[in-house]
């Protein structure tokens, strides 16, 4: 028989092998799932390295890719620290996206310095007003948050289309629902010569130091953590839960949002309905893959965005769909949860007395 | 002013209002059922997803309707055992994994349609559920006429109301489920099976909630397209909450919501492009969200609803 | 098989329970009883069994056997009995008057009770009548209807954080629902309520040695056994638990303590320590709030015990006038004119 035994400490080694191998086995879940399905695993295998790691274009895609994905994931993160469920995070992108493209397609003209630093408070503070709705519902109200950021993230689309269609649209676009483009002064710089990846990873990689040392440094942090780990008591010993709540939906909703930000102003350029394809839902993989560690955060998405630059490369020349990469990241969602039991549990075999 | 009235007054409306909400009822069936026991399946989503493809394509690959809705069933089931495996044996997290079955199952699917049907643009077509024109309803002013034009499916939903609510209420199962998602220490000290329970649950439920995407792709229309689900598993979830997990309600919860997207929908032609389409479509999310907030103050939770059991902790 | 079934009963009312578990007895049928309440242990056995570590360490005939070799049993060395000393009971640290508090079957109605420095009232009565009204209205989470209610003098605080600040120190009732954070470590705990004064916090940012160094001395002077301040503290055993859980209530000498249900759970050895410290702290000149389902504890550390009842509180009366069956008669909602005298007059 087989006996789960709580472990007193869980060795380094294992908090990262697991996640690992269990990106790994949801890649070889999804190719034997492939394999079934007639195609040329082999040589798509050897197409999803390629494209996601085997050449210099390859590489900054995947890193512009993972930009967005390391914001989205650190705001589950953080969100699932405290046990807040954030299920809102592609609502909240899209909230930041559009602040981001009201404030910095014309309407304000500011040099660089100030213009970018504008543009991503006003993209961060969308994203957070997006999630404090919810949070306030369930603080005062308690009403569940995970289906009010859910069905937020449908409404917000939506509100998103109408300005697309009606006030923000761009009237040199030739009919297109798109808005104006984000001015020169805001754009984010490209980092490498003719290639798409530009300075939002470096806006991305500070943010997952800063998540870091807040966690684990400062007494805000510090709270975030003791109200998910045991509210009652958090409460009981002092701390105000519910404005600590609001604190974590701040953060967690300016992150989503700066992920718009940086969508809009480093990659597309301006805005469309379809700026996500499904950031939000990929960050909490994302997040779960790094056992909701802000740092670990950063080579989980690395992962995530290399399966999907991959699984583009390899739709393009086999003609495969690439909704493979999604299977391969809900695979990974499901793989981690597993290898979390053996993380905090240690398997003992009892043979019957 | 007056034709924003009348619409009330045409059987096509309430044809309408019924139509659109059988998928609802399907699935709050589906997630009341599953509460009771103590767990909540955030998979819906996916499973609408699923079932409506599974359905569809058995149907498209010569199999009868009936064997189409059981096949679509059956995959709900096996998506419900799957939650089961993770929350109720394994105890993991309700939220993640209905989350991680959620992304599983649309992208299997998604990825399942593409394999099929690697290079086609417009959604290949099947015969659908006809409606059953019941003519002698019609006596029946306005709802007469709009029952008479539904299709079965749709009477094998109220059938299912009825089912839910007498097993439920009326059965030791129903008793025994509806402990397990209040007080499962006290299923346990009785000899009955936990997870044997919130397992059967889970699969029962889980079926509904598939045979709710099915209706979509077999009944309401006859083909699949991405993104036909657009967020009907997540008001089913808030419904459910709205209708005080009770079948009943449930019912009529549904029939609300139908009415009200029915409504919103002959309101977008009347108001003709003076507001945006958007904000109609809004409507319905924004209405599950309200449903939510009046509800949630004095909402009776199943006690137990999200704790794994574990046996003999104390 | 009976396990702990006296905890909500009146001793009445266990009375009762026990002829008919006779009764069963003697119509053949095996009673199991399990209970560390020994005086019900030996009324009630015919033979004891005593389990200590996973073993048993005893089986024997009920015949002869005292409370102290049990005990002794127990715990596996001699333990200590003490009677409280009597006190010499300072200025009022706690003065309820005309409370009124709560809603529903725990409220608390019309209640007039002074705590003074140096003194430990114990509050009896079976668990629903009104203590966890009371005492969360002492730890901060409840504020009152009507009526007054002062610490040290003026009103009383109305969040934990101001309870904390005024030197009340506070045990809650159930410490996995509402007193530890499971997953944090023994030091993140300790320093929960502090967790924003000067020693702990420069600008924001967490003193992680001194959070080190405060928890060191807390697990030397409580006896907390484990592996050291960073341990999780959900893989403590329960006594060491409450015991960190204690020197976090006492830290900062508190000039009122709110213990509820103490040692609940503990075994004899850990309440031991418990009790020990409590009595320290009245020694000391602390007011103490003891609220217990344990006859045997508020008998071994009041001085004075009030019996709560539906929500009224009948005035504490000194433990020497009381026993078992006043308190019992008391805690049924009848009680002796034991009770009558003395009515609280709050400075």
């Amino acid at each position: 028989m087989i006996r789960f035994e709580p472990r007193a400490s869980t060795p380094l080694v294992l908090l990262v092998i697991v996640p690992v191998l269990s990106a790994l086995a949801a890649l070889g879940s999804a190719l034997l799932i492939l394999a079934l399905s007639g195609a040329p695993t082999a040589r798509a295998a050897g197409l999803l390295v390629q494209g996601a790691a085997g050449s210099v274009f390859a590489i900054t895609e995947t890193l512009t890719r993972a930009t967005p994905l390391i914001l989205t994931g650190l705001a589950a993160a953080v969100a699932f620290r405290a046990k807040l469920w954030n299920i809102g995070a592609e609502g909240q992108l899209y909230a930041g996206a559009l602040a981001a493209t009201a404030v910095g397609t014309g309407i304000i003209t500011l040099p660089p310095l100030l213009m970018i630093p504008l543009i991503c408070i006003a993209g961060a503070a969308a994203g957070a007003l997006a999630l404090l709705g919810p949070v306030l519902l369930k603080a005062k109200l308690s009403v569940d948050e995970v289906v009010t950021t859910l069905l937020l993230n449908f409404i917000i689309l939506l509100f998103v289309q109408m300005m697309l269609e009606g006030p923000m649209k761009d009237p040199m676009g030739m009919g297109w629902p798109q808005t104006s483009p984000i001015i020169d002064e805001g754009v984010l710089p490209r980092l490498v010569a003719q290639m798409r990846l530009h300075a939002g990873i470096v806006i991305a990689l500070a943010a997952s130091l800063f998540v870091h040392v807040l966690m684990t440094r400062t007494v805000a942090g510090y709270e975030m953590r003791a109200v998910g780990g045991n509210a009652s008591a958090a409460r009981f010993a002092g701390i105000p839960v519910s404005a600590t709540l609001v604190k974590t939906a701040l953060l967690s909703g300016a992150l989503a949002g700066l992920a718009g930000v940086s969508e809009v102003a480093g990659l597309k350029g301006y805005l469309t309905s379809d700026l996500s394809p499904g950031f939000g839902y990929s960050g909490i993989v994302v997040a779960m893959l790094a056992a909701l560690n802000p740092l670990a955060v950063v080579p989980a998405a690395i992962f995530v965005a290399g399966v999907f630059v991959g699984a583009d490369t390899m739709s393009r020349t086999l003609g495969i769909s690439n909704y493979f990469a999604d299977l391969v990241v809900a695979l990974a969602l499901l793989c981690v949860l597993i290898g979390s039991l053996f993380t905090r549990y240690r398997l003992r075999l009892v043979r019957a007395a | 002013m007056m034709d924003a009235f009348d619409i009330l007054l045409q059987a096509n409306f309430w044809a309408a209002a019924i139509r659109i909400a059988t998928p609802f009822i399907f699935g709050v069936l589906g997630a009341l059922i599953c509460e009771r026991a103590g767990v909540l399946n955030l998979g819906i989503e996916g499973i609408f997803v699923a079932g409506a493809l599974s359905g569809w394509l058995a149907v498209y690959l010569g199999a009868g309707l009936w064997t189409g809705i059981g096949v679509a069933a059956l995959v709900g089931a096996c998506l419900g055992l799957l939650h089961g495996c993770f929350t109720v044996i394994l105890g993991l997290s309700q939220h993640v994994t209905g989350i991680g079955i959620t992304l599983f199952a649309t992208s299997a699917s998604y990825f399942g349609y593409r394999v099929a049907f690697p290079t086609v643009t417009s959604p290949p077509r099947i015969e659908a559920f006809k409606p059953l024109n019941l003519d002698i309803l019609s006596v029946i002013p306005v709802i007469g006429p709009a029952l008479a034009q539904q299709t079965a499916l749709t009477w094998v939903a109220f059938v299912c109301v009825a089912l839910t609510g007498l097993v439920l209420y009326r059965t030791p199962l129903g008793l025994a489920i509806r402990a397990v998602g209040d007080n499962p220490a006290s299923v346990d000290a009785q000899g009955l099976s936990v997870a044997g329970l919130r397992m059967g649950a889970l699969a029962v439920g889980s079926a509904l909630m598939a045979v709710g995407g099915a209706f979509l792709t077999m009944s309401a229309f006859n083909a699949f397209f991405f993104g036909m689900i657009n967020g009907r598993g997540w008001v089913c979830i808030a419904l459910t909450v709205f209708a005080s997990w009770r079948p009943g309600k449930a019912l009529l919860g549904a029939l609300l919501f139908g009415a009200f997207d029915a409504y919103q929908v002959r309101l977008q032609t009347l108001a003709g492009g003076v507001v945006p389409s958007q904000i109609f479509l809004m409507m319905p999310f924004i209405l599950s969200i309200i449903a939510l907030i009046l509800v949630a103050r004095k909402a009776d939770y199943p006690r137990a609803l999200m704790r794994p059991f574990i046996k003999g902790e104390r | 098989m009976l396990d702990e079934p006296t905890a909500v009963l009146t001793p009445q009312e266990a009375d009762s329970l026990f002829a008919a578990l006779r009764l069963l007895a003697a119509s053949g049928l095996a009673v199991l009883f399990i209970s560390h309440k020994l005086p019900e242990v030996l009324a009630l056995s015919h033979r004891i069994v005593v389990l200590r570590g996973g073993r048993k360490v005893a089986d024997r005939p009920a015949l002869g056997a005292d409370r102290h070799s049990i005990a002794t049993l127990m715990v596996g060395r001699e333990v200590e009995v003490e009677r409280p000393a009597p006190p010499q009971p300072g200025p009022p640290v706690l003065a309820l008057s005309g409370l009124h508090a709560g809603a529903g079957r725990d409220q608390l109605r019309d209640i007039d009770l002074v705590v003074r420095a140096g003194e430990i009232v114990g509050i009896a009565g079976v668990s629903g009548n009104g203590q966890q009204t009371l005492a969360a209205l002492v730890a901060g989470l409840e504020r009152p209807t009507t009526g007054r209610f002062d610490v040290l003098g003026a009103p009383g605080g109305t969040t934990p954080s101001d309870m904390v600040k005024r030197g009340v120190g506070r045990l809650s009732e159930d410490r996995h629902r509402d007193g530890m954070v499971g997953e944090m470590s023994v030091a993140e705990n300790l320093v929960m309520e502090r967790r924003r004064d000067s020693a702990f916090n420069r600008a924001g940012f967490q003193r992680g040695a001194a959070m080190q160094e405060a928890a060191r001395q807390a697990i030397h002077a409580f006896d907390v056994r484990c592996p050291g301040p960073d341990s999780t503290l959900r893989l403590l055993s329960g006594g060491n638990i409450q015991k960190l859980l204690l020197a976090r209530a006492l830290a900062g000498n508190p000039r009122l303590i709110l213990a509820n249900q103490p040692t609940r759970g503990l075994d004899i050895g850990a309440t031991e320590q418990v009790h020990g410290r409590l009595r320290q702290a009245a020694a000391k000149g602390a007011a103490v709030l003891l609220i217990s389902e344990d006859l045997d504890e508020l008998f071994a550390l009041s001085h004075r015990i009030a019996v709560m009842h539906a929500g009224l509180m009948t005035p504490a009366v000194d433990a020497a006038r009381l026993d078992v069956s006043a308190i019992g008669l008391a805690m049924a909602g009848q009680a002796s004119p034991r009770f009558a005298p003395d009515r609280e007059v709050a400075a």
